[in-house]
């Protein structure tokens, strides 16, 4: 029960300070339990497609009030936790600092702002207060200002970090990290500015929001802990720095000048749509940097990806970011926007970005790195069994309403009856629930192992706490 | 220190953040300052207060992510027709009934408009015209199926109560889903899961007490907000006919609350603009 790097990890968790390790297991337990309310809701919501009347006297759990507490919760409660719990570890990792008293103090501040944020933005949305169901912006402002604050203060941390660190360079792990915590404050201010409210220039402000909320956290957070990661895992060096530094470029560039892509064939102003058009294809060269830079990585590296845990995740994430990115491009073409926009398969795409992509690259570095940190492994058997519900679950959930949207589409284009076009999807939102069902399962199990990597006795016999860690490396 | 982004930190940081905020400005603020310009508010065309109050109540159900009000053209494939330029409307939007492409004057008077991303029910551009009848709304409101056969659209009994010929209307048979003890159930649930979730992390310190505040707090403003929607008594309007299709009980009777009247006044309102000069 090694990973590959050839170090038991209670010895690579020896001299680790027991309150570095707490601070980052709070994140990932807190992430892991919005994961879990998440999957409730959208749970629910997506039985809801197959029973329209379930729970329906609850004026709390109607649908369009779970949707985003569905959607919130697995954007800035468990996607951003989770990233943010391994980058407390990978930033001062890269650094060849350990955290001090009071950048442990930050982490536990963000920790409880951003969980205020979460918790009070969710109350709000079953009590109503949808912010005009503005997508992945219906928390009001003050939760949203809760989050905002954290990030900043996790932004301070992270530059503090990275400022007093024992290195020359940088690595660019800290690139992504600290880009993406200055990247996602300014579209928070942008989401919640109060001029543009009224008429398109809302749904401009809209259209950039929704897509950079996602493109410029996301994206770099996941992609920055690879960078960290696989090198780490596989006991090698990335295969090019240069086409790192190429991503990071071109991702910033191209990644925001593309949200309008949600609106094409709207009264939105075409030059915008044109842009965004363009840049969606150009995401190609940003997608192949990174995640061509991750497989030659791997190459030929079968023999540690089939004996780690964790490898096989990151093999299936930097895979899904090829072939989710790639999707992307081609829906933002106006030809399969006619037949595509509007149906399940936009919803199908953001399923397969979040959890093939995102979520499967971080449930790589979570147990790839958390029992570095912590010194307890999660039981393999576990792990395996999160993995295949995961990956089974997830790839019926994005077949079938990928499958179910272009049917959809379909009855669209010919002119059947909008019930027709309906009644169609039927089936398919069936299979939905089933791939929801073993995802929730996937999700359980993925609990039971960050349970089973909790700091615990192990640190207190390799390391005594305040010591420098003594090893070299990393 | 040169300004190096591999070894200057304050440069790495400073470098992207200038970049990002430049192309931000050129694709959201800049255009969205435009369109705030080229389309101002118009006094003459604001909804009336119950109109008004339908749209928060649209909102404030998130119907939004079901329903769009967009009606897609593609401007490049305009064409002569009689004595005007027209956009032809997209093949999959052609269904609605309408012959032109919604345009951004028509939003204009939104805030924000409610246009929409996905379409799992049909598009709400011109449902006035199309649907004219309150009390369709009514009905489909209350019980979707019974009007709309094969709809997934969720029913939205909380907008109505039923009651029966003695009550007299307003005084309900059995009130909506709040307060009712699954729901002080469900509050002590989430109470008690704060709770929990604290003391997990944090251990048993003044952490405990913040969570259970948090608990407390959400639940207060859930039966808050659940009791801001129970209407005075005077205020229902009865719905008389066609409610034998609805399933109620032998001899009661639908009453519509104000957030239902008004719901309904604002998808009749949603009725397509005669074109500007």
């Amino acid at each position: 029960m090694k990973i590959p790097v050839g170090i038991p990890v209670f010895v690579a968790a020896a001299g680790t300070d027991p309150r570095f390790a707490r601070l980052v297991h709070r994140w990932l337990f807190s992430a892991v339990f919005w994961l879990l309310l998440g999957t409730a809701a959208g749970l629910i919501e997506g039985y809801r497609h197959v029973d329209p009347e379930f729970l329906g006297g609850s004026a709390l759990l109607t649908y369009g009030r779970l949707r985003p507490v569905h959607t919130l919760s697995m954007l800035f409660g468990w996607t951003s936790m989770v990233s943010i719990a391994l980058a407390l570890y990978v930033v001062p990792k890269c650094a060849r600092v350990t955290m001090d008293e009071a950048e442990l103090k930050a982490g536990n501040l963000a920790l409880w702002l951003w969980n205020a944020g979460v918790v009070g933005g969710t109350a709000a949305l079953l009590a109503g207060q949808l912010n005009a169901s503005r997508e992945y912006r219906e928390y009001p402002v003050w939760a949203a200002g809760l989050i905002a604050a954290a990030v900043l203060v996790l932004f301070g941390t992270f530059y503090r970090i990275v400022a007093r660190r024992q290195v020359k360079g940088v690595y660019i792990s800290c690139w992504f990290v600290l880009a993406a915590c200055a990247w996602i404050a300014v579209v928070v201010v942008m989401g919640y500015l109060p001029m543009f409210q009224r008429g398109l220039a809302d749904t401009i402000v809209q259209g950039y929001y929704m897509h950079n909320a996602v493109g410029m956290w996301f994206t770099p957070l996941a992609v920055g802990l690879t960078y960290y990661t696989l090198p780490k895992l596989l006991n090698k060096p990335i295969y090019s720095y240069a086409l790192g530094v190429l991503g990071f470029f071109t991702h910033l560039v191209f990644y925001t000048l593309i949200g309008t892509h949600h609106y094409m064939f709207t009264a939105i102003p075409d030059w915008l749509e044109n842009v965004a058009l363009i840049f969606s294809v150009a995401m190609i060269v940003p997608v192949f940097a990174s995640s061509g830079n991750f497989l030659l990585t791997m190459w030929g590296e079968r023999v540690a990806i089939r004996q780690s845990y964790s490898l096989p995740f990151v093999l299936t994430g930097v895979l899904g970011y090829v072939l989710v990115s790639a999707q992307g491009s081609l829906q933002s073409l106006r030809a399969v926007q006619d037949g595509w926009h509007l149906t399940h398969y936009t919803v199908g795409h953001a399923h397969a970005a979040m959890y093939f992509f995102v979520s499967f690259l971080l449930w790589g570095s979570m147990y790839g790195l958390v029992p570095r940190i912590t010194g307890r492994e999660p039981p393999v058997g576990l792990v395996g069994l999160h993995y295949w519900l995961a990956f089974g679950g997830g790839a019926i959930m994005v077949a079938s309403l990928c499958l179910g949207g272009a049917e959809q589409g379909a009855a669209w284009v010919e002119g059947q009856s909008f019930m027709d076009s309906v009644r169609v999807m039927r089936p398919y939102m069936v299979w939905r629930v089933v791939g929801g069902c073993l995802m929730a399962a996937a999700h359980v199990a993925a609990a039971i192992a960050i349970y089973q990597m909790r700091p615990g006795a192990l640190l207190d016999i390799f390391g005594s706490p305040g010591t420098e860690p003594a090893r070299e490396g990393s | 220190m040169a300004f190096d982004i591999h070894s200057n930190h304050r440069a790495l940081v400073l470098l992207p953040l200038c970049i990002y905020v430049v192309l931000v400005w050129l694709v959201a603020v800049a255009p969205a300052a435009d369109m705030d310009k080229a389309y101002p508010v118009d006094a003459r065309r604001t909804p009336t207060d119950l109109v008004r109050r339908g749209e928060e109540v649209f909102k404030a159900y998130g119907c939004v992510v079901c329903h769009t009000q967009q009606i897609r053209g593609d401007e490049r494939l305009r064409e002569q027709r009689g004595d005007r330029l027209v956009v032809p409307v997209r093949a999959p939007d052609a269904r609605f009934g309408l012959d032109e492409p919604t345009r951004a004057e028509e939003y204009a008077q939104s805030r924000p408009p409610l246009i929409g991303t996905q379409r799992t029910g049909p598009d709400l551009t011109g449902v006035g015209d199309r649907l004219p009848s309150v009390l369709w709304h009514y009905w489909h409101l209350y019980d979707p199926r019974s009007v709309s056969p094969g709809s997934v659209m969720p029913p939205y009994r909380y907008l109505f109560r039923v009651t029966t010929e003695a009550d007299g209307p307003g005084l309900a048979a059995h009130d909506g889903p709040f307060p009712t003890g699954k729901a002080w159930l469900l509050v002590g649930g989430v109470a008690l899961a704060f709770a929990v979730l604290g003391w997990l992390m944090f251990g048993f310190t003044p952490a405990l007490g913040l969570s259970l505040c948090l608990g407390v707090g959400a639940a207060w403003f859930l039966i808050r907000e659940c009791q801001l929607c129970q209407p005075p008594p005077d205020q229902g309007e009865v719905v008389e006919d066609g409610i034998e299709a609805l399933g109620l009980p032998e001899g009661a009777r639908l009453v519509a609350t104000p957030d239902a009247k008004a719901l309904a006044e604002y998808l009749l309102s949603l009725k397509r603009p005669v074109r500007g000069p």
